[in-house]
């Protein structure tokens, strides 16, 4: 039963996850919390669903329930949700900032935006619920008495390499350094001669694509529902906060965390009190470490 | 870092500051030739900083000009300043405290293409210090060790103009006195430099010329020696309530 839960817990703790990498990205870079982000968790899902609709089937691959269709569609769906964050920056975020404005009205602004992409796919689609396919899969017994879906297996495996690839960028590659350079300063990225609009334009690319995939794996594990982001934006926060804005492996491990706290949380309280357990984890460890785990004072 | 462009600087009637219709600078002109190092002084909230910033890009500028080699460079964005040649090392926050050593120096050159990495060498090869902590976050450095990173930082575009603030303050006077003979250096291989300092003596001393700069205005200017001996440098000083160091 424990090994169960932790099993369910970290599976939905990697969604969570990758949501998490793209808002504390773009928290730490643009200077606010988007509370819109977790909408484009769920055009990602909607957009791949569209791709899947009028794409051509195709039957499923190995054990898994999908087909190329949803392979193809989750990539469209990043590059595309990319392309939406980054025209919702140019048509909301953009402005403000030319204008000066302070957090707190840009924060606003990204409730707005959330209102709009929310019900704009309600409006579209309608409250039900959709699936990416109707196939039935067989859970495959991993360990005694715990059993995991192959498509469960995917998405975990993806969202690590995901992460994985990320790090790499962030570590090595100039242009990560860069991104790591404005989100400690602008004013001295600029400096240096860092274009920071384009490192912007690139942080909503890649906040947006995560998000996008993150909504995929959603879509394909649990099911697609125009509120489904708006469910996850206090667990993506609560780990984005957790992990200690801004680190990469600390939004993972935020995001793990979170996943677990909710699954867990089953064993000593009423299943009603689920999504209030992580938030019990993050007040007991910003008690302890008010930067988060992985928060870096800056000197 | 031979073939450099003509580097001189000229500030004519700068006004700037940081809300419309409140400048801190009030009609500044200066220029710095190719070669050579000029100081401006003054009492705090003269305008110093301002000054180097609105030059930099980083404050907006609402009358006047600034031209490199001739070439009008008032308002440019700050990132194509960089491009342009003006090197600029802020007072404080002047380097990436949670970058390691040669992650500054590779955020630094970011404009740079191929080239950056035998810069980088020859930036470890003038800074033996830096090249033996490439690996230490910016936060674990010591002050002198920051303003050398920060140098060294600015240096990678092999600028025509360098802006520095208060590149010493905090500095032991031995650490003091090792910068402003690297300044001489570059000076001496083309760069215009000019800086701001609070310590008005130390700075005209290893400085060609400098300018007296008080509430926005420049009062006084020429060589450095001439203002070293000038009663009255001392006297606005006094009547910025601040003795001249």
């Amino acid at each position: 039963m424990i090994l169960q839960l932790l099993a369910d817990g970290v599976l939905s703790g990697a969604i969570i996850a990758l949501g998490a990498i793209g808002m504390a990205l773009a928290m730490k870079i643009l200077g606010f919390a988007n509370f819109s982000h977790s909408e484009l968790v769920t055009w990602g899902a909607y957009l791949a669903l569209i791709l899947v609709l009028i794409g051509p089937g195709g039957a499923p691959i190995g054990p898994f329930s999908f087909g190329w269709t949803v392979v193809g569609g989750l990539v469209l769906a990043g590059i595309l949700t990319a392309a939406l964050a980054v025209s919702v920056d140019a048509l909301v975020f953009r402005p403000l900032r030319r204008r000066g404005a302070v957090p707190v009205t840009i924060i606003f602004a990204s409730f707005g935006a959330a209102l709009v992409l929310r019900n704009g796919l309600l409006l579209w689609w309608g409250p039900q619920a959709h699936y990416y396919t109707r196939e039935l899969q067989m859970a495959v017994q991993v360990l005694p008495g715990v059993r995991i879906m192959p498509d469960q297996v995917f998405v975990l495996g993806l969202s690590l390499a995901l992460v994985a690839a990320l790090h790499l960028f962030l570590t090595y590659t100039r242009f990560g350094i860069a991104m790591r350079a404005v989100a400690e300063s602008p004013t001295l990225a600029r400096v240096s001669g860092i274009e920071v609009e384009r490192v912007i334009r690139w942080t909503w690319v890649i906040s947006g694509g995560l998000a996008a995939v993150g909504g995929v794996f959603f879509g394909l594990t649990v099911q697609i529902r125009p509120e489904m982001g708006f469910n996850l934006l206090l667990p993506i926060f609560a780990a984005a906060i957790l992990g200690g804005l801004g680190s990469l492996w600390g939004s993972v491990l935020g995001g793990l965390i979170i996943g677990l706290a909710e699954s867990l949380s089953v064993l000593v309280a009423a299943p009603g009190y689920k999504p209030a357990a992580p938030f019990v984890f993050l007040m007991l460890i910003l008690f302890l470490r008010p930067t988060g785990l992985f928060g870096e004072e800056q000197a | 870092m031979s073939e450099r462009v003509e580097s001189r600087l000229d500030v004519r009637g700068l006004v700037a500051g940081y809300v419309a219709d409140l400048p801190i600078v009030r009609g500044v002109s200066l220029e710095v030739e190719a070669g050579e190092i000029v100081s401006v002084i003054g009492p705090n909230g003269a305008g110093k900083s301002t000054l180097l910033k609105a030059i930099a890009g980083s404050v907006r500028v609402s009358a006047g000009a600034v031209y490199l080699a001739g070439r009008d460079i008032t308002g440019l964005p700050t990132h194509a300043l960089a491009r342009a040649g003006v090197a600029y090392v802020p007072q404080t926050g002047n380097i990436f405290t949670t970058l390691t050593v040669h992650e500054n120096l590779l955020a630094g050159g970011h404009t740079i293409g191929r080239e950056l990495s035998g810069r980088i060498e020859r930036a470890y090869a003038a800074f033996p210090d830096l090249a033996a902590r490439r690996t230490a976050r910016g936060r674990v450095l010591s002050g002198g060790q920051r303003q050398m990173l920060a140098i060294a930082r600015a240096l990678l575009i092999e600028p025509a103009v360098m802006l520095l603030d208060e590149a010493t303050a905090g500095l032991a006077p031995r650490v003091a006195a090792d910068l402003f003979a690297r300044l001489r250096r570059l000076a001496g291989q083309g760069v215009a430099i000019l800086m701001v300092e609070q310590n008005a003596r130390a700075a005209l001393r290893a400085s060609d010329r400098g300018y007296l700069l008080s509430e926005g205005a420049t009062r006084l200017s020429g060589p450095a020696a001439d203002l070293l001996a000038d009663p009255a440098v001392g006297e606005i000083y006094l009547g910025g309530r601040r003795r001249m160091a």
